[in-house]
């Protein structure tokens, strides 16, 4: 029985490893959490290539992966300053958009955005912004300016993010300066804005502001908009707004790697990932902002503009920006946060 | 017989070779070099192509890309007040829940020991047991007892309302309706003494169980009283179980950066969580490991004079035998 049993347990690995052998496979590489799990199955019943999907936690990890030639993939999906540093660094290739049909559905207001400006390397997947996700049972007013962030009504109640690019660019757009400032003088009004700010801050926190804001802990903070999707989801009482002043936007676009394999492949998943249903899908399973209007039409487009996350008005999405890639000057951004936090 | 003992080595000498050694020296390599990327304008040239041009006056058609140099500028950087300070900070929070530890552990210890002492092996059971839980989610319910809308504030809530006059004791003395337990250094020493006190309590207990009862019994009926003879002999014997306990708690609390960014909500920042940062959102692999040498010679120089204490201890104690 035993012997019967390893008999057939070895024929089923062999079955298993000899097609995957012949078949054609594509690997991606994408966030965790990131992809509804039924689109991968769908994608390769219809086209019978098979899909490797291996997932990261940051841009950072990602691109040490792939700058260091450790890893070849086909399809990845980084964040915007990531793919501007990716291209100059040559570590992307262009796409053939003969080959991608369904990138007619994307928004063309979300194309040729600065990190590609010729909308060569990458499609955008999602987006979002920066902004406040407030409690409103608890605020003093409906939050629709960065001073709410400076207000002494909220001393030890509001939570801001432990990451200097996000923060620092936030607090340099309070001073009326450019989202992406490398100036000193800029810099240095930030820092003393954020140095103010410090004793009114109950937390500096990254992914612990979902169970924070979802328990009631603060009245306001500092968010992604997707992380506000999912707390809205969880605790009615709170809502988002992206400020007045403008923000920051983000995109999370689909590229491939110059050292991609299986090139075809890869567009094929592209589109894929394009086709309205698909695209659809895939928002009910990751929430993010999708710049796809055919996907939004599908999902009605009424009920997807009603989220203050999808849908700012555009006069304040006109004054968003994305962050660009500062090279060198990162290491500025980490001394003045450093400075600021350990500040006491 | 040598020579095979020789070959048993084989396995130990390379893994320690490619896990210890390799990484150390990579850490060394990139703590002394930075990335930097040569100055240049991109120009658009008469046909239209794009060039760059460096600061020296050449033009090139590639885009220059950045550059691994040898460089002691992260040293510098290093020594500038805000890390120093931050080290400083590092230092004092580890020294004060060191002392903790060692204060709540070691009569947790002699306790555990003492003869008369029911059924040792359970307490000790439930004083480990805790610790194969990931520490992560028993930090993440600390945060839940204290967080503002924690289990510890609804309730004392709860209380105030029930007593009135509780209530109107504390209102006087400006204490406000939710009480701030976490987000400050406190609660980050809190956090680091609930993690690693069995680190403490452990080396001590199974140095001071073995000590020889006889030696008690010997001070006792020489006249030595309980007092005299826990300084005179279980002291110095559980020496070396406290230096292992000083040193297994001072060590990782040296270096921790997740407790204190839970506990301290990211305002009671350690140097182990500004290395944590260089390796993830700041990406500047170069810094960090310019810093973790910091933190590693510091650490070697602690365990040296721990070392060192423990050497002439045991001198002495066979002075005393003699």
């Amino acid at each position: 029985m035993k012997k019967l049993a390893l008999f057939a347990l070895t024929l089923a690995l062999l079955c298993a490893a000899l097609p995957a052998g012949a078949q054609e496979t594509i690997s991606v590489y994408n966030w965790g959490d990131y992809i509804e799990p039924q689109v991968l199955e769908l994608f390769e019943q219809e086209t019978g290539i098979e899909v490797i999907y291996e997932t990261f936690e940051t841009n950072e990890d990602m691109y040490a992966k792939i700058a260091m030639g450790g890893a070849s993939y086909d399809v990845i999906i980084p964040s915007d300053y990531m793919i501007e540093r990716m291209i100059q660094e040559g570590l992307l290739q262009e796409i053939n958009w003969d080959n991608v049909p369904n990138v007619k559905n994307i928004d063309p207001r979300f194309m040729n955005a600065a990190y590609d400006p010729q909308s060569a390397y990458s499609v955008p997947y999602t987006w979002g912004t920066m902004g406040i996700l407030y409690n409103e049972s608890t605020v003093v007013e409906t939050p629709t300016s960065w001073q709410t962030l400076m207000d002494p009504a909220y001393t030890m109640d509001m939570l801001m993010l432990n990451s200097p690019r996000d923060t620092l660019g936030i607090a340099l757009v309070m001073c009326g300066h450019d989202l992406n400032s490398t100036d000193p003088a800029d810099l240095e009004d930030a820092k003393n804005l954020l140095v103010e700010q410090k004793p009114m801050v109950l937390a500096y926190v990254v992914d612990e502001v979902k169970d924070k804001m979802i328990a009631g802990e603060a009245s306001v903070a500092l968010v992604w908009s997707g992380d506000a999707t999912y707390c809205m989801g969880e605790n009615d009482e709170l809502n988002y707004v992206v400020p007045v002043e403008g923000s920051n936007i983000f995109y999370d676009s689909i590229c491939i790697p110059s050292n991609a394999r299986n090139v075809s492949g890869a567009e094929k998943f592209i589109d894929f990932l394009c086709r309205a249903d698909i695209a659809a899908m895939n928002y009910e399973y990751v929430g993010y902002a999708i710049p796809n209007t055919a996907a939004i039409e599908l999902l009605g487009a009424e009920e997807y503009n009603a989220s203050p996350v999808n849908n700012p008005p555009q006069e304040v999405l006109d004054k968003c920006e994305v962050f660009k890639y500062l090279g060198d000057d990162t290491r500025i951004y980490d001394q003045i946060w450093t400075e600021i936090i350990s500040e006491f | 017989m040598k020579k095979k003992n020789r070959a048993l080595l084989v396995p130990f000498v390379l893994w320690a070779a490619i896990f210890i050694v390799l990484p150390l020296l990579m850490i060394v390599y990139y703590g002394v070099t930075v990335e930097v990327t040569p100055p240049y304008e991109e120009i658009v040239q008469a046909d239209g192509s794009v060039a760059f041009a460096l600061e020296d006056g050449a033009v090139t058609a590639e885009r220059p890309q950045k550059e691994t140099v040898f460089s002691l500028s992260n040293f510098r950087r290093m020594l500038e007040p805000t890390y120093l300070k931050l080290l400083g900070r590092s230092l004092k929070i580890a020294a004060i829940t060191t002392g903790i530890c060692l204060l709540l552990g070691y009569p947790v210890a002699m306790i555990l020991s003492g003869r008369d002492f029911k059924r040792p092996a359970l307490w000790l059971m439930l004083i480990i047991l805790p610790m194969w839980m990931n520490f992560l989610l028993r930090t993440y319910a600390w945060m839940s007892i204290l967080e503002n809308s924690g289990i510890l504030n609804s309730w004392i809530t709860a209380l105030r309302e029930a007593v009135p006059a509780l209530d109107a004791w504390l209102t006087d003395r400006g204490v406000g309706r939710k009480i701030i337990f976490l987000y400050n250094e406190n609660a980050v020493i809190l956090g680091m003494v609930y993690n690693y006190l069995s680190f403490m309590i452990m080396p001590i207990y199974t140095v001071i169980v073995k000590i020889d009862r006889s030696l008690l019994e010997a001070a006792a009926d020489l006249g030595a009283s309980p007092a005299q003879s826990f300084l005179r002999v279980t002291l110095p014997y559980s020496l070396p179980g406290v230096l292992e306990g000083v040193t297994m708690v001072f060590v990782p609390a040296v270096t921790t950066f997740v407790i204190s960014q839970l506990m301290g909500g990211g305002k009671v920042p350690l140097i182990g969580d500004i290395i944590q940062n260089q390796f993830g959102k700041s990406s500047d692999w170069h810094f960090g490991s310019t810093l973790s040498l910091l933190v590693m010679v510091v650490v070697l120089a602690f365990m040296g004079a721990l070392n060192r204490i423990d050497k002439e201890e045991a001198a002495q104690k066979e002075v005393r035998i003699l």
